[in-house]
């Protein structure tokens, strides 16, 4: 292949996340875990990624390519997005897994200082994965979805509030950010009533 | 060099060497496949320029174009062919070759 064209295929990779659409299924997969957590279907909360994933493609294709179109990236680009984004999903659901073992079984931990931080565990380890999907996608977006989970998680914990609402709140915040990034999209990317020359 | 021999310089292709086909050409190398909405916004170029400049790439087999539609869409899917590839790995190379030869 043509060297030199990295930055390329960077800029136009970078580009194809700017929709907010990643962002809305973040944050909504965030609020829906605090809520289910919150009624005490916390084992359900394990399942939103799961979800979530097969609406992906088909609310692309129905909200953002007919406004800025279709590209494929190289085999080599989406056997890296698909191995990464597994990633992803392996180590969120990890994540909430370790989260609500360590929540559930708080009583029998010892260590006092760190019980008081376990109810924010969850939302910190989300965090966590966000910091990983912004060098995933190359978005500074999600650092700020990282520090809303980080500060929801300090927030929380310290106020003694339990893991659901902790991360309603982050979600809301992460909503209200990702609906503005989505709406902004939408502006900027007017439907394009048909794509023939 | 003796007087009055023929300086040869590299062939430059001028159908690669137009800005915007030469732009197209560059995203088009980067990626799998593309339609022409997304070309339309990548490379900012109106409708027609667009579409005048990928005719101009097909008919010289450097892009395969697949029509077809999509709920009810008309859909224009570009893609670079071999050819398009080594048109442009030589074009690339002849332009280095030039720009080495150019005094600073």
């Amino acid at each position: 292949m043509l060297e030199n064209l990295g930055n390329i295929e960077k800029r136009v990779y970078r580009a194809f996340w700017d929709d907010g659409l990643l962002d809305v299924f973040a944050s909504f997969g965030v609020l829906a875990i605090g809520f289910f957590w919150m009624r005490d279907w916390a084992a359900a909360a394990a399942i939103v990624p799961a979800l979530l994933v097969p609406l992906w493609s088909p609310t692309r294709k129905r909200f953002v390519e007919p406004r800025i179109g279709m590209v494929e990236f190289s085999d080599n680009r989406e056997r890296q997005n698909t191995r990464r984004l597994k990633l992803v999903i392996y180590a969120g659901i990890a994540s909430l897994i370790i989260g609500l073992e360590l929540y559930f079984f708080r009583d029998r931990l010892e260590v006092s200082p760190a019980v008081s931080l376990i109810a924010g565990l969850p939302a910190l380890l989300l965090g966590l994965m966000a910091l990983i999907t912004s060098f995933l996608v190359a978005s500074n977006r999600f650092l700020i979805y990282a520090a809303i989970l980080v500060f929801a998680g300090v927030y929380g914990a310290m106020n003694d509030w339990r893991p659901g609402p902790i991360l309603a709140l982050a979600g809301i915040g992460m909503l209200l950010l990702a609906t503005t990034v989505m709406v902004k999209f939408m502006k900027d990317n007017p439907h394009v009533p048909e794509d023939i020359e | 060099m003796t007087a009055g021999a023929a300086i040869t310089i590299p062939e430059i292709d001028y159908l690669l060497h137009e800005p915007a086909r030469l732009r197209l050409l560059a995203f088009l190398a980067v990626v799998k496949r593309v339609d022409f909405t997304y070309l339309l916004k990548l490379s900012g170029l109106s409708r027609g320029n667009l579409s005048v400049q990928m005719n101009k790439l097909a008919d010289a087999r450097l892009v395969k174009i697949e029509k077809s539609f999509r709920d009810n869409r008309p859909r224009t899917i570009y893609q670079l062919t071999a050819r398009g590839t080594n048109a442009l790995r030589e074009y690339k190379k002849n332009m280095k070759a030039i720009l080495a030869a150019l005094p600073d």
